[in-house]
């Protein structure tokens, strides 16, 4: 397996008014990696995965996906080239069924695929997330555990070759982390690369290649899992000053 | 009463409702997409009658080939409506109202400008088909049986479009969930356009169809506009099968309405439907309390 770059972020700096949600970012995922991004609420992580999936547009600074700057392509064409994402707050489609909303993503992602394809693909990616018995199930009536496994499903169909992860372990069960501690191994041998934001510690470190801690917008220090748990800095930032906690 | 009177003022309602339900079918979809009201339909249904007598009646046409251009050329004045007008409106924070308000603005421009091309006298497209039908002590002309097949096709065709084609599944998807459709590599920015675009189809086989009833002027738009309005109010805004039925719905009472009270009253009819529906169900017959 190659080390390749597959993301590169230089100098990104966002603010909305008066404050600065990224300042001089600079980060980068290699190929087959996952990087843990952590940072307190507010640190700009949402933001630094709306700038990369083109939600919105940075001040300045570079995004680079394979070597091209992407700053200009749209969310839809960010994720033709292979790049997804979920959302914190989920986004189903609440009308049509399980099975639906994961067939949008496979019918309209990176693949150009017949609708009977986009189906079938759609019910791979429910049967390899555990979901197949719930498929005709409307979005609608999900568990707040089942929508985060569904957006996990949705952006998994685009077939993606990086996927942004925004806190899909936060609320779930403890059998549902450690069942999505594993999926998320499995998505990284499937040669997919990772950026995940989460607060949920254990989760994070134990699937996490490498990790990136944001505070106030900057990158405030990056390493293995047990460099940047251990670092003074991110136990000040994250905790708080409460160093027994 | 008359048994054949009830019968003749039934059909002649579904005819008429069968257009209420073009007419608001185009408003529903824009709704339920852009989550705003276009005040412009009218002059969509309008620009069409006059591009449907440039065509047939002036250039001599037969009308079907003018009407497949209207369609082409109002579908572009659609598209066109929301890539210049509505595109730059929309998805700016406190400013929710203004597409709606611009919409307004254009119908005005519109208005005047085919004032200011075609003059104020009213023009006549004559039947496409001539001639009447009877049975059952019923007359009725085959035009207007004509206009009755036409809106079935074009309504079946609509929702057949909208549930099985690779554009329907994404305007569904873009309807229910914007961020997550753009997402999933849905372009959001052409949906809306092309939404547009078919929405202005819609009023342009209306007005294809009532024009050689009614006559083609600058503000012929202006009433069914509102008639519409009332129907996507009944029916639910933003759901299609609202619109049909309250269209049709519609169209039958105030067909049936005007045995008992005076043609003038016609709108009396269909606002107090509108109100008493407003008051027993605010979200309309068919629509969800959410948009």
């Amino acid at each position: 397996m190659t080390n390749k770059t597959i993301i590169q972020v230089e100098n990104l700096n966002k603010s909305f008014g008066g404050l600065q949600a990224l300042k001089n970012v600079n980060l980068d995922l290699k190929s087959n990696e996952i990087l843990g991004l952590i940072g307190p609420n507010g640190a700009g992580k949402t933001t630094l995965f709306n700038i990369i999936s083109g939600s919105i547009s940075p001040n300045s600074g570079l995004i680079m996906f394979k070597g091209s700057d992407i700053k200009n392509k749209r969310s839809d064409q960010r994720c033709k080239l292979g790049i997804a994402r979920t959302f914190q707050i989920t986004k189903p489609f609440q009308n049509m069924t399980i099975v639906e909303n994961v067939t949008v993503g496979a019918y309209f992602g990176k693949n150009n695929i017949s609708i009977s394809q986009a189906r079938k693909k759609a019910e791979e990616t429910l049967e390899l997330l555990g979901m197949k018995e719930l498929q005709s199930f409307e979005a609608n009536t999900l568990s707040i555990g089942n929508r985060k496994k569904l957006e996990l499903a949705r952006a998994l169909a685009t077939d993606p070759q990086i996927l942004l992860l925004d806190e899909v372990i936060g609320g779930l069960t403890p059998t549902e982390v450690n069942a999505m501690i594993e999926t998320i191994k499995e998505i990284k041998k499937m040669g997919i690369s990772v950026i995940m934001i989460e607060h949920v510690m254990k989760a994070v470190t134990s699937v996490s290649d490498r990790m990136i801690v944001l505070n106030y917008g900057e990158i405030i220090a990056r390493g293995t899992p047990q460099e940047v748990t251990e670092n003074p800095i991110v136990i000040e930032a994250y905790l708080g000053g409460a160093k027994n906690a | 009463m008359d048994v054949t009177i009830v019968l003749q003022q039934i059909i002649n309602g579904v005819i008429v409702g069968s257009i209420y339900a073009l007419m608001a079918s185009g408003l529903s979809l824009i709704w339920g997409t852009m989550k705003t009201l276009n005040f412009a339909h009218g002059e969509f249904y309008m620009l069409g009658g006059f591009f449907m007598f440039i065509l047939n009646v002036q250039a001599g046409l037969n009308p079907i080939l003018a009407g497949a251009i209207s369609i082409l050329f109002i579908f572009v004045v659609g598209v066109i409506m929301q890539r210049l007008v509505i595109h730059y409106l929309m998805d700016k924070p406190g400013w929710d109202v203004s597409p709606l308000i611009a919409t307004f603005g254009v119908s005005i421009f519109l208005q005047n400008l085919s004032l200011k091309l075609w003059g104020e006298r009213f023009k006549n497209i004559p039947y496409y088909l001539g001639g009447e039908a009877s049975f059952f002590g019923i007359n009725l002309s085959y035009h207007r049986i004509l206009i009755l097949i036409i809106a079935v096709v074009v309504i079946f065709t609509l929702w057949a479009f909208l549930k099985y084609s690779r554009f329907g599944m994404a305007l569904r998807a873009t309807s229910q969930d914007r961020d997550a459709a753009t997402i999933n590599g849905i372009n959001t920015k052409k949906m809306f356009m092309i939404t547009f675009g078919i929405s202005a189809i819609l009023a342009t086989a209306a007005a294809i169809m009532l024009s050689p009833i009614y006559s083609v002027n600058p503000w012929m738009g202006e009433s069914l506009l509102l008639k519409a309005l009332a129907v996507i109010v009944i029916g639910g805004l933003g759901s299609l099968v609202g619109a049909i039925i309250a269209g049709v719905g519609l169209g039958v009472l105030e067909g049936v309405g005007i045995l008992f009270f005076p043609s003038e009253w016609q709108n009396v009819i269909a606002f107090s439907i509108l109100i008493i529906v407003l008051w027993i169900r605010p979200s309309g017959l068919f629509g969800t309390k959410e948009w």
